[in-house]
């Protein structure tokens, strides 16, 4: 499998007020990684009552991506299992999360009543990326 | 009763692409949030990132529970941690220069929290954001 990539990511948010006040903000930037051996993305059933692994355990750190493609139900994510970490993102239906971690924990999901489907990609990281 | 109405949009582009040229994965999600119709807070800027911890707080009239926040690492030289306040230590991302974070954040998963905690390694480290009160999930 090749072990070198490169990664792109940008994104654009904006926030409104029905008074008409407005701000916005973007941001773009590129990894070029080398040494890989993770790379997971797809879709994956998350459930209510377990936690389901995003990536597991990287040797530096990872990229991760969730969006929730449910119509109803809200799902979150954590970095670390969810029953002692903080949650990176709480995301209701067809909303989306994008961080970096630099750590070795794991990265898991958990859905709050019913389970539902992400669409997700964790790509691991390097020390020099 | 004045009242506060927002509406908040997202948008992304993530791909990969490997040493011989071919595209791993691309995403491109965007979303509009439903309107908030009980919304307090609406509000961005730059913040000169402590070693010793630096605190974008939120304020406890928001919704703890679920903000959207963007982040962005506008410096030069050495990474910038971010955790929500609420006691138990766990980052939520690691920024270097130009990286930035994306996502509906519990500012209180303990209970306890109403900012987001920001540090610097090494150096104070510039940081740009934008903050919006999100809907209860």
């Amino acid at each position: 499998m090749p072990q070198n990539y490169t990664f792109s990511a940008s994104a654009n948010v904006s926030a409104t007020s029905t008074t008409g006040y407005s701000q916005n903000a973007s941001g773009s930037f590129s990894l070029n990684i080398t040494g890989v051996d993770q790379v997971a993305t797809g879709r994956l059933d998350v459930a209510h009552d377990s936690d389901a692994t995003i990536m597991a355990a990287a040797g530096f750190g990872r990229a991760v991506y969730v969006r929730n493609l449910d119509d109803t139900n809200f799902v979150t994510i954590y970095n670390g299992a969810s029953s002692g970490t903080d949650p990176i993102a709480v995301l209701e239906p067809g909303e989306f999360c994008f961080t970096v971690l630099r750590s070795t924990t794991t990265t898991v999901a958990k859905a709050d009543t019913a389970t539902v489907t992400v669409e997700y990609f964790a790509l691991e990281i390097d020390t020099n990326a | 009763m004045a009242s506060m109405h927002t509406t908040y949009t997202a948008s992304g582009s993530f791909t990969l692409t490997d040493e011989r040229g071919v595209v791993v994965f691309s995403y491109n999600p965007s979303f509009t949030a439903e309107t908030n119709t009980t919304a307090h807070a609406l509000y961005g800027g730059e913040h000169l990132v402590q070693t010793g911890n630096s605190q974008l707080e939120c304020g406890s009239d928001i919704n703890v529970d679920r903000v959207y926040a963007f982040l962005k690492h506008v410096d030069t030289d050495y990474a910038i941690t971010v955790l929500p306040d609420s006691g138990q230590n766990v980052e939520i991302s690691h920024l270097k220069p130009g990286e930035f974070f994306f996502a509906p954040v519990d500012l209180n998963a303990d209970g306890s929290g109403t900012s987001l905690r920001v540090t610097a390694a090494t150096a104070d480290q510039k940081l740009q954001y934008l903050i919006c009160d999100a809907l209860d999930n």
